[in-house]
């Protein structure tokens, strides 16, 4: 019997049984070699922000964790905004599943993660003399924002202290030092503020969504206090940044709707004298080649508030976690025992300002370069503390917004955003 | 005996056919429609929380909360003034701009499609846009502002300056789309009437109001009512615009919804909140169908 292929070719049914059963042993062969060629070298899924794929990938390409593990890593970018991301991942984990073996987050996803035990301990993978790196700083935010009920879950490689950036330029022409306390802020207004021209002496991004909140942490703690508790510390950092904005002609009262974008355009346009931001605002007065001089963008320790020199800043950083639905979960413990080994992450540095924290093997190996000294200097200043952590951090977070906001743009009086803030916070 | 039979075959055929046609539907429409919203009546009375790991019947506990919350009161109110000044807004304007569009002039073709460029910008680019416009350094009114009072307050950062940026921005998005719905409408007009009117006396006033109001009304009440529930779900421009702020004071229900439900994964919460809205939806929704009915 003939099969007819076309008009013109034949082929009988021993020979189309032959050539079948050949490509077909053919496809399983290929397919079992490239099984086995997956099985060999597993691969595990890093996610991380969208402006750090490319040095995540450089970094673990060139010190060579696949050279040395035979683990392959897939690096994705996960969602930039925090709430995406706990969207993302609820969803997941939910569903017994998670679209990364190692994440890259921020401080939010974790008080959010931790207590529920959505993300697995990794005391285990540490050396003995692991924390002897880390800095006093380095330490109380791992403490805060990494350990839940003594057990560590996520490891920080990325730590930005919010730093007070001045016109030295502007200064140095009225004859004036940076100021060392909050009265001295006050005085500026005067000095520097011009309204006919849109010029202050200085601005914030301050619109809801994470912006206004830095601020308020940044000044309850200079007072003393945090931003959850409404005492008499957030009440004297309210009253202070109330009468910066409406008494004392020093800080923007259009920052409340102004985000970082916003904020920093406005320091490039001549603007603004001085204001508080955080470590990237380096790279991008120097991506501004036509604008920027060192004069424009200086770095001095901030002004102190009533708490004094132990407060004078707050830290926020990004640090690695295994989520407990990780597909992985053994390849995702040696990629992270290898990014947090002392050797690896002091050489990353060299890679991004992202792998920037103040270990001590890290700003020893960071010396003088980019914005390292400036972490230097307010290291050594025994400036930085941490931001504080509560339980459901983003609603606390909007709850402090909302009514800061509200008492700033003179909607509700002082007192009554206290109270918002207290009753709203004691239902968390 | 065999009539019967074949009339039973007949109706057998008939009713096959008809369950054929209908249950993909109904079960389409069960599962998109009727199941979603049955199952958000039952979680808003529940402490749903995705974090927490709560999961209780609660009763009317979210009502009662919510109906005493402060964000939500705020939330409520500007949601209600949002929503109904728009619409008024884009209804006045969406007139004019059609009966502008609808007049005999050179180049009306060109306008016609220049006046869609609004609606057809995506709403959060609209925002983020605006936020820039007006800004108080760069923004393109600064320097009439700064001329004109001597300091620039920043538009936004007051409670009712921001406010009404918002219902202007949402009004200049939509109005021009309404524009060209009344555009259709008017086209339907016969000319025979104005013409009458016109040897009767009638002047261009008495003409809008004797004949093209009444032609436009069942139009004018379809769109309202469209507006109104398209408007209640309205989240991104909120979003992008002002975050909600000043303060609480531009926040809106699906703005709070979101919050509530997926930044907070509070879902017993947010779907009580979500039944509010609901309510308010199909409150619009018969009003506008008894409207509909007595005008048509």
């Amino acid at each position: 019997m003939l099969f007819f292929v076309g008009s013109s070719t034949k082929i009988s049914r021993r020979k189309f049984i032959k050539t079948s059963s050949s490509v077909m042993a053919g496809s399983v062969l290929a397919f079992s070699c490239k099984s086995a060629h997956v099985a060999a070298r597993p691969v595990v899924k890093l996610g991380v922000t969208g402006y750090a794929v490319d040095a995540f990938r450089k970094a673990i390409d060139e010190l060579g964790f696949t050279r040395d593990t035979g683990i392959e890593v897939e690096i994705i970018q996960r969602p930039n905004a925090p709430s995406e991301l706990m969207t993302q991942m609820v969803g997941a984990i939910y569903a017994g599943t998670s679209p990364y073996d190692v994440l890259d987050f921020e401080d939010q996803i974790a008080s959010s993660f931790f207590p529920v035990g959505w993300f697995l301990p990794l005391d285990d993978l540490l050396a003995p003399d692991f924390w002897d790196d880390f800095t006093r700083p380095m330490l109380e935010m791992t403490e805060m924002w990494d350990r839940h009920d003594g057990i560590t879950y996520r490891i920080h490689h990325n730590f930005e202290p919010c730093y007070w950036w001045y016109r030295k330029d502007w200064f140095d022409q009225k004859g004036l030092q940076p100021p060392q306390t909050w009265q001295d802020v006050a005085q500026l207004g005067t000095v520097f503020t011009d309204r006919k021209k849109g010029i202050w002496a200085s601005e914030e991004g301050m619109i809801k969504g994470g912006f206004l909140w830095v601020y308020i942490t940044w000044m309850a703690k200079q007072a003393g206090g945090t931003p959850y508790q409404a005492d008499e510390k957030l009440g004297s950092a309210l009253e202070y940044i109330y009468n910066l904005m409406h008494r004392d002609q020093v800080l923007n009262p259009a920052c409340l709707q102004k985000n970082y974008d916003q904020q920093n355009s406005d320091y490039m346009a001549d603007r603004v004298a001085f204001m508080r931001q955080w470590p990237f605002f380096f790279d991008i007065t120097r991506q501004n080649k036509a604008w920027y001089s060192e004069e424009k963008v200086a770095c001095a320790l901030p002004p102190l508030g009533p708490a004094g020199k132990p407060c004078g800043t707050f830290a926020a950083g990004w640090g690695y976690g295994i989520p407990k639905t990780a597909q992985n979960v053994e390849a995702a413990r040696e990629l992270v025992k290898f990014l947090i080994n002392k050797e690896v992450a002091s050489k990353m540095v060299h890679y991004s300002t992202w792998f920037l924290n103040a270990r001590y093997s890290v700003l020893k190996e960071a010396g003088e370069s980019g914005s390292a000294k400036y972490l230097k200097m307010y290291t050594d200043a025994g400036i930085i503390t941490s931001h504080p952590n509560i339980p459901k951090f983003m609603e606390a977070l909007v709850i402090v917004e909302n009514a800061t906001s509200a008492f700033l743009s003179d909607q509700i009086k002082f007192e009554k955003a206290l109270q918002l803030i207290r009753e709203q916070i004691a239902l968390l | 005996m065999s009539n019967v039979i074949s009339l039973d075959k007949k109706n057998r055929n008939r009713i096959f056919l008809f369950l054929m046609l209908v249950i993909p539907v109904f079960i389409l429409r069960f599962m998109t429609a009727a199941y979603p919203i049955l199952n958000t009546v039952y979680l808003s009375l529940t402490d749903l929380h995705l974090i927490d790991g709560t999961h209780n019947f609660v009763g009317l506990k979210n009502y009662n909360i919510l109906l005493n919350h402060y964000n939500f009161q705020n939330a409520f109110t500007f949601t209600l003034f949002f929503v109904g000044s728009s619409t008024v807004l884009e209804i006045i304007l969406g007139l004019l701009i059609g009966l502008m569009l609808n007049a005999s002039f050179r180049g009306r073709y060109l306008a016609r499609t220049i006046n869609l460029i609004p609606w057809a910008i995506p709403t959060i680019v609209a925002a983020y846009a605006f936020r820039w416009i007006l800004d108080d350094q760069f923004g393109m009114f600064s320097p009439l502002i700064l001329q004109w009072m001597g300091e620039n307050p920043g538009i936004l950062n007051s409670a009712w300056g921001a406010k009404l940026s918002t219902i202007l921005v949402n009004v200049w998005k939509n109005a021009p789309f309404m524009g060209i719905i009344f555009l259709a409408g008017l086209q339907g007009v016969p000319d025979e009437l104005y013409e009458a009117a016109k040897v009767d006396g009638a002047n261009v006033w008495h003409r809008f109001w004797k004949i093209t109001l009444p032609f436009l009304t069942p139009l004018v009440i379809t769109m309202g009512m469209y507006l109104v529930v398209w408007q209640l779900a309205s989240f991104d421009l909120v979003y992008g615009f002002t975050s909600g702020g000043p303060g609480v004071a531009t926040n809106v229900l699906s703005f709070y919804i979101f919050q509530e439900g997926f930044l907070f994964f509070k879902f017993g919460y947010a779907s009580a909140v979500s039944m509010i809205l609901l309510f308010i939806v199909a409150l619009v929704g018969m009003i506008g169908i008894y409207l509909f009915r007595r005008y048509e």
